[in-house]
């Protein structure tokens, strides 16, 4: 009985998702650009779109399930930890800003490889940047596929074959007949939907604790550790929490998916907005989802395993019903973050790939949809079908994934538009030494000085990137002249 | 072809400018060679968008925020919290580090950002070019752009 009361506004959510997917197959329809429409929504977001598709594709089931079940063992200090995360939309929204904008108007771009194109002209910067990119996102989106899974399984007592079938087939549906405008209105409502289960569960914790004097005092208790910056055995200590502002505050900027939606926006009214609404909403989920998880630990005692933390949590504290417009909220959360990497891969095989190097310069016609369509709906079987099993080297390519990605992209475009003589030897080196080194020292050596592996990384990756771009030609006039120039470049660079 | 393009680019940008740009590690100034010929660059080197200029200095902006985030946020845990526990203040409820470093933290900041827009960030058109041809630039997609082999 009380499963079909989690069941049924679950059912709702989704079927509003379809409706939401067929209204954006409409407007494709009737595009003139399908490549723009379909991979970037003819860059006609709004701000509040944007700062909801932003939030919502960056938090995934590691804001929602994974973190506030480590918040559950370590207390009040890794609410600290996640809140370091309040900057990344302004930041990112800001630094990468109007000028990415502009340019990836200038030369229609649609993906983050389009830009390293023009910014390093260079066959193999693209290459091999769009490769790390699909693997990469299949891994994450397996990962993310079981999380949501799992979730299914716990809270609706279905199976995890048919929770991740229903949960998938949705995904994957939607995001092949929308294109990236229905990725960001259905994050735009799962946006909604986060805030609304966030608010309802730590409305519904702090009810059931006897308010938050009697859940600190209830945690004190339990391990005085539990609410001091530090954490139990010292574990959260500063070198380690500190690295943090680089991995999920400063590295965000570099991550493909979070970037892509930087140049997706309207005018500049909807980015100001979005700068404004982002960092409201990024706030309030991270300090509201993560201190239900410290305060879980009151309410729900003797849980060992962090991943179920939520659901647990969710069915002691809340009625059914909200239980289940709750549990659409991590849901929201994965979906949300799944369809933007299927969207970006999909547009990286077609775009980056198949158009530039393969087929040169096919562009408006029939293969080049079909194409499209197919392979989103492809690259969602493949993942799918690796969610049911998931082998183990995607399971260890996932534990890479966030910060691998950063270790790629993170210089290449930054330096690019901020760095007259950043060139393509330079960032293709980067590149190569970013994810090489990323993947060795997170294997081998696990933490550096007591700092998170990324910082190592993202500084060794830049030496590269600047001591090889000196010492190589500058790049040329045309380039300098679509990046920073305020007239179009002529053939050979000159101004008109 | 490649010879074509060379002789191109020797005659558009001068026999000094394509020696600098190919050995950018040779100092400027070597006597009795002329490695730079600076009135040539000047007329050469693209007119800086305005746009651009008014982006950087949001970015700049964006980044001091985020900078005086962290020593808020770092002063406040660290500055209340490393006391021992038992010296612990309460705010509403909650430990006063706590309190200061995250919950006031994203309000006073939330608010920040907002006033961060509000005088500091302008609306400016996102149109490609703003001077000489208009609408976007296509021919980047169509023709690979110039490969660098004329320099």
């Amino acid at each position: 009985m009380s499963q079909s009361a989690v069941i049924v506004p679950l059912i709702g959510y989704l079927i509003l998702v379809y409706i939401l997917a067929a209204y954006a197959n409409r407007i494709l329809s009737a595009s003139g650009n399908f490549l723009e429409e379909y991979f970037i929504g003819s860059r006609q977001m709004g701000g509040f779109v944007l700062a909801m598709t932003l939030v919502a594709t960056y938090t995934s089931a590691s804001s929602f399930v994974g973190g506030p079940g480590v918040a559950y063992k370590m207390g009040l200090g890794w609410v600290l930890l996640a809140m370091i995360q309040l900057p990344a939309a302004w930041l990112s929204l800001s630094v990468l800003g109007k000028k990415y904008a502009i340019i990836a108007r200038r030369i229609s771009a649609v993906t983050i490889n389009d830009i390293l194109r023009a910014r390093y002209d260079n066959k193999w910067v693209v290459i091999f940047g769009s490769l790390s990119l699909v693997v990469f996102f299949i891994a994450a989106m397996v990962a993310q596929f079981v999380g949501g899974a799992r979730l299914f399984e716990g809270m609706t007592g279905l199976s995890y074959n048919t929770g991740l079938m229903i949960f998938a087939v949705t995904v994957v549906l939607y995001t092949t007949i929308g294109g990236f405008r229905a990725v960001a209105l259905t994050d735009a409502v799962q946006g909604v939907v986060m805030m609304i289960g966030t608010t309802a569960l730590l409305y519904g914790v702090v009810k059931a604790g006897g308010g938050i004097p009697q859940l600190v005092t209830s945690l004190h208790q339990t391990d005085p550790a539990l609410i001091t910056p530090a954490g139990p055995d010292n574990f959260l200590n500063k070198p380690f929490i500190l690295s943090f502002w680089v991995l999920v505050c400063f590295g965000v900027i570099g991550i493909p998916h979070t970037a892509v939606r930087c140049f997706g926006y309207r005018d500049s009214r909807s980015m100001h907005r979005a700068v404004i609404l982002g960092t409201f909403v990024m706030g309030y989920l991270m300090l509201g989802m993560h201190l239900c998880g410290a305060f879980g630990r009151v309410i729900v005692p003797g849980l060992t395993i962090g991943d179920k933390i939520m659901p647990a949590l969710t069915l002691e504290v809340l009625p059914p019903v909200f239980a289940g417009i709750f549990l659409a909220g991590p849901l929201a959360a994965i979906m949300s973050t799944i369809d933007s990497q299927l969207i970006l891969a999909s547009a990286t095989i077609v775009k980056d790939l198949y158009i530039n190097y393969v087929k040169k310069g096919e562009k408006e016609n029939v293969r080049v949809r079909g194409m499209s369509f197919i392979t989103t709906a492809i690259i969602g079987m493949i993942v799918l079908g690796a969610a049911f099993n998931p082998p183990d080297l995607i399971v260890w390519l996932n534990l890479f994934a966030f910060g691998g990605l950063q270790a790629a992209f993170l210089w290449p475009l930054v330096l690019g538009l901020y760095w007259k003589r950043a060139n393509a030897p330079g960032a293709l080196a980067a590149m190569m030494t970013g994810v090489g080194s990323y993947f060795y020292f997170a294997t081998y050596v696990k933490r550096v000085a007591g700092m998170h592996v990324i910082v190592p990384v993202l500084a060794i990756t830049l030496g590269v990137f600047v001591v090889i771009s000196l010492v190589t030609p500058k790049p040329n006039a045309r380039i300098l002249g679509i990046f920073w120039g305020e007239t179009r470049p002529g053939k050979n660079g000159r101004r008109q | 072809m490649r010879n074509s393009r060379r002789c191109q680019a020797r005659h558009e940008y001068g026999e000094a400018l394509i020696f600098r740009m190919k050995f950018p590690c040779i100092p400027d100034i070597i006597p009795g060679i002329q490695t730079r010929d600076i009135e040539r660059e000047k007329i050469l080197t693209p007119k800086t968008d305005k746009r651009f200029i008014q982006a950087n200095k949001e970015a700049m902006i964006a980044v001091g925020l985020c900078l005086a985030y962290f020593i808020w946020w770092y002063a406040t845990a660290y500055g209340f919290g490393d006391a021992p526990v038992t010296d612990y203040t309460y705010i509403l409820g909650l430990p006063a580090w706590f309190f200061y470093s995250c919950v006031v933290g994203f309000i006073v900041f939330s608010i920040l950002s907002l006033c961060m827009v509000y005088l500091f960030f302008r609306e400016i058109s996102l149109e490609g070019y703003t001077t000489g041809e208009n609408g976007r630039d296509d021919s980047t997609a169509d023709c690979p752009p110039n490969d660098g082999e004329a320099l």
